[in-house]
Formats: C-alpha cells, sequence, structure tokens
C-alpha cells in the first residue's frame, strides 16, 4: 500500500462520489418536499444515457447529448409527476408502486426500442487523456465529472440560501402544512424540483456512460447506490446527499480495490450502521 | 348436474387423448428451437434463430420422407420460463427434438427436464461443462462447447507463443468464468506458465477503476467475461492507460460477442480463443457467411451462437435421416454418432459423452473490410472437452470454483 495508490483510490472514490452526488440530490430534495421515494430515479438514468448517447454518437456533439439527455429524462419527470404521482398524492404505498411501476415499462421500453447490449459513449479523445494534476495523471473526462458536481454543489447551495425559490424550498422541506398556509405553493414547487432531479438523473446517465457501460440493469444498481446515499445522508438533507456520496464513492473505491469480492459488503455496512445507530440519517430529522 | 359435468369431463379428455394420438401419428418431424429470443440476452437468441432459418432454406422442407416443420420458442433467458416452454413442446406440440437452449443457466434447467423426459435434445451454444460430464444423460448432446474448451490451448498459447508467466486474471464471479479460467490454468500450468493471480468481482460491476488501481503486476492481464462488464472494464483498462503496462487478453466471450463495435479501435491486436471465428477463410465457411448475409443482410455477422444454432439444426435432421424414423431411440443413437465434416467452423465428432471434438482457434482482432472481427491466428485441431487429459480422471477432480484449481502452477495438482 503506497502513497499513489492511496491517491489513485481517492481520486476513483470522488469520481463516483460525484456521479452519486448528481443522482442523489435532486432525489433527496423531491423527497425532502413530498415524502415521496422516486424509485424510477435509476430508470431516469438509462433514459437520459440511451438517448443521450445516440445523439452524441449521431451529431458527435457530447454538450447537445448531455443537454438532450438531460432533457428527456425531464419531460419524463414532469410527465410522471404532473398526470400520474398527483393523483394518489399522499398515500404512501400507491406512491412508492406507481413509481416502481413507471420505472419498469421506460426500462423495458428501452429494451425495446434499444436492445439488450451494453454500449458506451464515444468521447472526443481529448476528453480520455490524462490530466496531470500534479500528485498523479488522471482522465481528463473524471476530473471534469468532479469539477461538475462540484459546480452544481455550489450552485445548488446559492440557490438553496440566496433565492426565495429555495428559501420556498426549505420552507416547503421543513414544515410543508406551515408553508402552504404561507402561500407557498408547494405542489408545484414539488412539480419544479421533480422535473430539474430528473433532469439531473439523465444527465448522470450521458456522463456516467462516459465509463461504465450503460445497460439493461443499470438502472436498478444506479437506484440502489443513491439509495444508500440518501439514507447514510438523510433523507431530505442536501448536505447530507453531499456527504453520503463521499461516504459511499470512497468506501466503495477503497474496498473494491483491496478486496474486491467483498466491495458490496462494504458498500452496504456503512448505510446498515447508520440504520442501526442514527437512523434519521446523518444530517436527517426525525419527524 | 354433476353426472354431466364428469361426463362433460371425460369426454372432453377422451377427445384431447384422441386428437393427440392422431397428432403423433402424422407425418411430421417437428423440431422446437428454444433461445432467448427477448430480453437482455436477445442477442444470442437471435443470433441462433437467424442460424437456424438459414439451415431450414438449406434443407428445405422434407427430410427423410417427412414433412419439416420448425417452431421457435422464447425462453427469456430465464430457466423456469425455459422448462415451461420445454414442457409445452412436449406434452402440447408433440415436438420430436428439441434444438437450444442457449445459455448457460437455462442449459442446465434443460437438461434436468431432458433427462426426465427423455427428449432428444441438442444443446448449442449454452456452455456447463457438467452437461456433457457428470451430469450427462443419454438423449442430450450438444453443438456447441463447454467453458474450459477453448482455453485449454489458450493457456497453452499464452505461455508458450506469447511466454507470458505471470497472468492477473480480473474475472466475473460466477460458474462459466471459473470453468474458463480451470481450463486456462491446465494448459497454461502444462505449458511452462508460473501463477496466475486471480481477482473475482461481483457480476454487474461497473465501476473497475479501484481494482485497476490495486492491479499487482505481471505479464499480462486476461479479463474473464463479457457484456456490459466486460465492455466497461475495457474502456477503463485503457482510460487509466494499463495497457501501455500490460497487455489486455481475454477469456473467449470478452472480444467475440458483439461488443466489439463498441470497444472500437482500442480492441484491435486483442487475443482470445474459441471454437468459432468470424474471420475464418475456408471454402465451408465463407459459403456460410455469404448464405448468412443474403438472408439477414450484411451488417449482421453471423457469430458462434448462429453458427451453432445452424448446425444443431442440421445435426438433428441428419439424425432422423439416418434412423429414418421418429422414434427416439433410433433418432438419439444417429445423434450421438454424429460426424460433421462441412460445419463452417470446422470438421467436428461428438466424444462418447456427446461433445464436439473440434478446432479451437486462437483468435486476434484485426479490420477486415472496414470492420473488426475476429482472425484466427494460430489452430488447434481435434480438441475435446478434456483438453489433452483422460476422461475419467477429469471428471474425478473437483468442478472448477472461485479458488479451484490452485493458482500456483508448482502446485501438487499441476505435477500429475
Amino acid at each position: 500500500m503506497n502513497l499513489d495508490t492511496l491517491i489513485f483510490l481517492g481520486l476513483n472514490g470522488l469520481t463516483l462520489a460525484a456521479l452519486l452526488f448528481i443522482m442523489a440530490s435532486g432525489l433527496t430534495l423531491a423527497f425532502g418536499l413530498m415524502r415521496v421515494v422516486n424509485l424510477a430515479h435509476g430508470a431516469f438514468y438509462l433514459l437520459g444515457g440511451y438517448v443521450g448517447v445516440q445523439v452524441v454518437q449521431e451529431t458527435d456533439s457530447l454538450a447537445l447529448g448531455i443537454v438532450t439527455g438531460g432533457m428527456v429524462a425531464m419531460a419524463g419527470g414532469v410527465f410522471m409527476e404532473r398526470l400520474l404521482l398527483q393523483r394518489v398524492r399522499g398515500l404512501d404505498l400507491s406512491e412508492a408502486l406507481l413509481t416502481i411501476a413507471v420505472g419498469m415499462i421506460i426500462a423495458d421500453g428501452l429494451l425495446a426500442v434499444y436492445g439488450g447490449s451494453p454500449i458506451s459513449l464515444p468521447l472526443p479523445p481529448d476528453l480520455r487523456l490524462p490530466m496531470d494534476l500534479g500528485v498523479m495523471m488522471y482522465p481528463t473526462f473524471r476530473v471534469y465529472i468532479m469539477i461538475a458536481a462540484l459546480a452544481l454543489g455550489v450552485v445548488f447551495w446559492l440557490v438553496m440560501t440566496r433565492t426565495r425559490i429555495g428559501a420556498a424550498i426549505r420552507a416547503g422541506v421543513d414544515d410543508r402544512e406551515t408553508a402552504m398556509s404561507q402561500g407557498i405553493n408547494v405542489p408545484l414547487l414539488f412539480a419544479g424540483v421533480f422535473g430539474a432531479a430528473s433532469f439531473l438523473a439523465g444527465v448522470a446517465g450521458v456522463i456516467g456512460t462516459s465509463y461504465m457501460s450503460l445497460g439493461q440493469g443499470l438502472d436498478v444498481r444506479v437506484l440502489m447506490l443513491s439509495l444508500v446515499v440518501i439514507i447514510i445522508g438523510g433523507m431530505g438533507s442536501l448536505k447530507g446527499a453531499g456527504v453520503g456520496a463521499l461516504i459511499t464513492g470512497l468506501v466503495y473505491s477503497f474496498a473494491s480495490g483491496y478486496a474486491p469480492q467483498f466491495a458490496l459488503f462494504f458498500l452496504f455496512l456503512p448505510m446498515t450502521l447508520i440504520l442501526v445507530f442514527r437512523p434519521q440519517g446523518l444530517f436527517g430529522r426525525t419527524t | 348436474m354433476k353426472k354431466l359435468t364428469t361426463i362433460a369431463i371425460g369426454s372432453a379428455s377422451a377427445l384431447a387423448i384422441a386428437s393427440f394420438v392422431t397428432h403423433a401419428d402424422d407425418n411430421t418431424l417437428r423440431v422446437g428451437v428454444i433461445g432467448p429470443t427477448s430480453g437482455v440476452f436477445s442477442f444470442f437468441g437471435e443470433q441462433q434463430r437467424m442460424g437456424v432459418e438459414l439451415a431450414m432454406e438449406e434443407i428445405g422442407d422434407q427430410v427423410a420422407g417427412y414433412d419439416l416443420e420448425v417452431t421457435f420458442y422464447d425462453s427469456q433467458g430465464d430457466p423456469e420460463v425455459t422448462v415451461d416452454r420445454l414442457r409445452a413442446m412436449d406434452s402440447r406440440d408433440d415436438v420430436d427434438i428439441v434444438v437450444g437452449p442457449v445459455l448457460g443457466s437455462t442449459g442446465l434447467a434443460g437438461l434436468e427436464w431432458a433427462g426426465g423426459s427423455g427428449m432428444p435434445t441438442v444443446i448449442s451454444y449454452s456452455a456447463p461443462e457438467d452437461i456433457t460430464m457428470r451430469d450427462r444423460v443419454d438423449n442430450v448432446v450438444r453443438a456447441g462447447w463447454t467453458g474450459a474448451q477453448p482455453m485449454f490451448a489458450f493457456g497453452e498459447y499464452v505461455a508458450e507463443e506469447l511466454g507470458h508467466e505471470d497472468i492477473v486474471m480480473v474475472g466475473q464471479d460466477y460458474s462459466f468464468p471459473y470453468d474458463q479460467l480451470g481450463g486456462f490454468m491446465r494448459g497454461f500450468c502444462a505449458a511452462g506458465g508460473n501463477s496466475v493471480e486471480r481477482i473475482w468481482h461481483p457480476l454487474d460491476t461497473a465501476d473497475y477503476s479501484s481494482i485497476l488501481a490495486t492491479l499487482p503486476d505481471g505479464d499480462a492481464v486476461m479479463y474473464n467475461g463479457a457484456g456490459s462488464d466486460g465492455i466497461a472494464f475495457f474502456q477503463q483498462y485503457h482510460d487509466f492507460g494499463i495497457d501501455q503496462r500490460m497487455p489486455l487478453i481475454g477469456g473467449s466471450n470478452f472480444f467475440a460477442v458483439g461488443d466489439l463495435p463498441e470497444m472500437g479501435e482500442q480492441a484491435k491486436g486483442g487475443v482470445s480463443a474459441l471454437q468459432y471465428a468470424e474471420g475464418l477463410e475456408t471454402d465451408n465457411f465463407i459459403a456460410f457467411r455469404d448464405a448468412f448475409w443474403d438472408m439477414h443482410g450484411e451488417d449482421t455477422m453471423p457469430l458462434a451462437p448462429a453458427e451453432h444454432g445452424y448446425v444443431a439444426l442440421k445435426m438433428a435432421v441428419n439424425a432422423v435421416e439416418e434412423a429414418e424414423s421418429l422414434d427416439r431411440e433410433p433418432v438419439i443413437a444417429a445423434l450421438r454418432d454424429t460426424e460433421m465434416e462441412d460445419a463452417p467452423r470446422g470438421p467436428f465428432h461428438l466424444d462418447e459423452y456427446g461433445n464436439p471434438v473440434q478446432n479451437i482457434y486462437i483468435n486476434e482482432v484485426k479490420e477486415v473490410d472496414g470492420r473488426l472481427v475476429n482472425v484466427p491466428i494460430e489452430t488447434y485441431e481435434e480438441v475435446s472437452q478434456f483438453g489433452p487429459y483422460d476422461p475419467e480422471e477429469y471428471m474425478a477432480s473437483d468442478s472448477y470454483s472461485r479458488d479451484f484449481p490452485p493458482d500456483d502452477c508448482s502446485d501438487d495438482f499441476y505435477q500429475q
């Protein structure tokens, strides 16, 4: 075990953490506002990924692919929220089952359209080249993924602390009834947050495919990781999503570096401990 | 009322039985082809279907005086569905011979069912070795391969021709890669290899960066797996520039099964081994490939599952011609005697356990006419599922597992 390896493993963990944060931040906010666990979140990752990769293949424009992937997923999310979720508002079980059903329909639809063979994202060669980070050479696009997540975190922080919308979201998360009685349209706010969350899931689908191949079944695994992240961090907490993503990413990276056979065991260990000793998560509040 | 019901049920069953009997008496050879034509593994099932369709066209609709009728069944890649379909073939559709299944798990499920039903079965691409080894039954033969079969030769080639002594293997943690590594280790150690360090990862691992970060040193890395895991590993292996340090070689499916377009240019020079190569240039193969392209279009390259489906149907039809009957006993006897001089992959015959003794090709990925294909660079002839080993001794040893055979070539296991 030498320093280079540790830095290498650390950077790998941060890359995964970045991707997980992009996925989990929207999921956790949507949960905080309306207590809806969107179990179709992984399917939006898949949807955005497939559509985005196709766009990149046909136009050779990575940016266009990322935006299109995000937009398609957002359209799916808004559609699901406005037309379906609203009808079962407040029924926990129905909401959860509905999102599972939508997730399965999306995944099966993608299977019918794109087939079962895994695909990868054709990145511009420049992005594949390693970048000198001072401590080691690391693939450029992975560095960009980390920067993107960091930027997203900053934007989220600014929106949440400096804008009226952010204040309204915080009020809705803290106390939905009171916020509504103050004239904040929480259901509409929720639709917006839900759309943004789906957008981010779609974006994650495109950029995640830069190094993980995209295929059937990945939706469930990505969803599972995102849930681990928000359970560790505390459901509804953005800060929690960030810290949860860091813990999950780094634990997974070091575990698969030193004990790949037990990678999944170590992945779920922190979540299990958190659930036993602090069920509301690191930054969650008991309700 | 009750009496009426009884009569109704009684006459209905009598009718059913009567219709069954007339059905069985007619002059039609019914072949049921089973494979995953929908779902995640549809690539394999579709390949088989296309191969079978080509064989149908060549055979025509008459076989030894019988009308040939081929029906396709979708296993969805699921062992339970497979068994349901097989039961339906036997009891409802009066199928005479089964071709398939295609995948490992469905093959084992099919074997178990076939053992009980006595149905003559030609398993196509499914590769668990015990289908034609420790759990073999009389009425099941195979048109394809066992997981270890191509790897004896590959191990030998890697040690002797490539001169690698220490291999680092990264593989998917389930039975097929165990079989592949088992065959590899035997050939590799016998030919002067030194050791294989193995790193097993759970199926569907998407992120390999940390496995790559702690990758031990060796002469070469072998990725023992395929599919989305294989593509992700391949991609990340190159992202981190490990290809500059150690060459990457593959298990049988790594470069072979349709993933080459996703891997792209960097796959060139990749070496693996299989009983099939889409870059073969024999007359038989080119005739097969061109006919396949005429039928299904040049965009689809016939790969091993297609050829195995094609050959499996021909084996079934030949057996009926040989037996001149649809009775199971003579058909099974004829199936077990199969010799195919003109198979697209090269000549083969079945060993006494029902698995092909065939050529194994060491393949290298090359660009031919603008597409990436596996081109044979070395041929090992007449390789059986036991490699150079005595069948009884081979079957007496344990099945391959996560840590069997041992990873050090100086172990007693290799000194026999």
